[in-house]
């Protein structure tokens, strides 16, 4: 039998070392490591690109004209209020009607919630459901109804005129449906109308979140400005143009008293 | 008797040994050559790494700076009133262009019914177009002018599939009454006008 030769063992040592050395550095030491280098890479990546995003808002923030804007949010507001302005809204429909020689022998608005945001119960829950409105509310439109009376013979004119105004009123207005009917015995006309107006109410990120059925708040610093483009600004001419009937400051009654008309 | 013959196996055994000799210095050489690049990988993977981690702070760093510049009170002031703006303005042109512009209808039919001599009784103008009305007319002449104008092209831009649902002639009043339904086609921007010179966009 053939002995093992210490002096052939003494000589391949080193090699066999060596081999072992970098068997065992592959699995323990450059895997592990590649794997950090592949996920730090990736941060960095993203990192990158979000600063460019980042750089790319300060960019545009850079160029918009704050005070020009700040003046055109002004005049958009009354087309679409951030609140339903219920006062307001009452005042110019009736000064429409009055103005086309109509009368307003009905009203009947179903508002829902009119509180501030800041009024509204605190949730518990981030994933709660928004507060219910009441049927057929939408909480970006307002509908209400309203039954108007013309005078014998211009009923119909005056229906038009109204309509036409109504249309280019400052404050967005919408006919959904019109019912005509005529006395048969003074010959008047009467008109039922169901009108809708936009309100955009303003909103926190979380409830932005909620209603657009996401978990979390978007990365609203990083998030890119939304473009104002040409479309906008004609809109913007087109309502500019429009005539403005609720431009009347109705005065706050005080709260918390017992004749808040006082 | 043979002598028995010397064999020289030196020569064999020192051919061994060089041969052996020779594979073993290249089994070292390879050995640490594969130890050679194995630490080189190592390196260049640690050189990597660190300048991953250089960028990484440098980005972290420029982040920062530009995130708080974008919270800045004045850009804060900008971003909030761009977005309020351009919210609102898509949310009006949402609303303009789905909105019937129900005073182009009555204007229409107001000269419909002037011209033919009917006169309107009750109508019906619901947003998605459905019209209803219903009328007299003295005579079928009348009534037939009203068709013809009703059914016009000068009108074909503002209603459309006009249906004669009834048709009664009242013996007792002498006129006949008659119930149309159609469709009002009219949405979206008010039209150009002599005063306000409105365009769509």
């Amino acid at each position: 039998m053939r002995q093992l030769n210490p002096s052939l063992f003494r000589a391949y040592i080193t090699s066999g070392l060596v081999i072992l050395v970098i068997i065992l550095i592959v699995p323990l030491v450059l895997l592990p490591q590649l794997s950090k280098i592949k996920e730090k890479n990736l941060e960095v990546k993203k990192g990158q690109e979000r600063l460019e995003r980042l750089n790319k808002k300060i960019a545009a923030l850079d160029e918009i004209d704050e005070s020009e804007e700040s003046l055109q949010l002004f005049e958009v507001e009354k087309a679409v209020p951030s609140d339903k302005k219920l006062a307001e809204l009452i005042i110019g429909v009736r000064n429409l009607a009055g103005q086309a020689g109509l009368r307003i022998m009905d009203m009947n608005f179903k508002p829902g919630k009119v509180s501030t945001a800041a009024a509204a119960p605190k949730q518990t829950k981030a994933t709660t459901s928004p507060p219910s409105l009441p049927s057929g509310q939408q909480e970006d439109k307002l509908t209400f109804t309203t039954k108007l009376e013309g005078d014998q013979d211009v009923g119909l004119d005056q229906i038009k005129n109204f309509l036409t105004s109504l249309e280019k009123a400052k404050r967005l207005l919408g006919v959904n449906s019109i019912m005509t009917s005529r006395n048969e015995s003074d010959q008047t006309y009467s008109f039922d109308l169901e009108v809708v107006t936009p309100v955009k109410p303003v909103k926190s990120c979380n409830e932005e979140a909620t209603v657009k059925g996401t978990t979390a708040c978007p990365d609203i610093v990083a998030e890119p400005l939304p473009p104002y483009t040409s479309v906008h600004q004609q809109i913007f001419d087109i309502l500019a143009k429009f005539v403005d009937y609720t431009n009347i400051v109705v005065p706050l009654v005080p709260t918390g008293v017992d004749d808040p008309f006082k | 008797m043979a002598e028995p013959q010397d064999i020289n196996l030196f020569a064999e055994v020192a051919q061994e040994q060089a041969k052996s000799g020779v594979f073993r210095r290249k089994i070292n050489m390879a050995a640490i050559a594969a130890l050679l690049l194995t630490a080189a990988a190592i390196a260049a993977l640690f050189g990597y790494w660190l300048f991953l981690v250089s960028a990484s702070t440098r980005i972290a760093s420029q982040t920062k700076d530009a995130e708080s510049e974008i919270t800045s009170r004045a850009n804060t002031d900008k971003e909030i009133t761009r977005r309020a703006l351009v919210a609102k303005l898509d949310d009006a042109r949402t609303f303009l262009t789905g909105v019937a512009r129900f005073s182009i209808g009555f204007d229409k039919l107001i000269a419909t019914f002037k011209d033919s001599g009917a006169s309107l009784k009750d109508a019906t103008l619901k947003n998605d177009g459905k019209v209803t009305i219903t009328g007299e007319a003295g005579s079928s002449d009348a009534f037939g002018k009203m068709v013809d104008k009703l059914t016009s092209e000068e009108l074909s831009a503002t209603f459309g599939q006009i249906k004669l649902t009834a048709l009664t002639f009242e013996g007792a009043k002498n006129s006949y009454t008659f119930a149309i339904d159609m469709k009002f086609l009219k949405k979206g921007f008010p039209e150009e006008t002599k005063s306000g010179g409105l365009k769509k966009p």
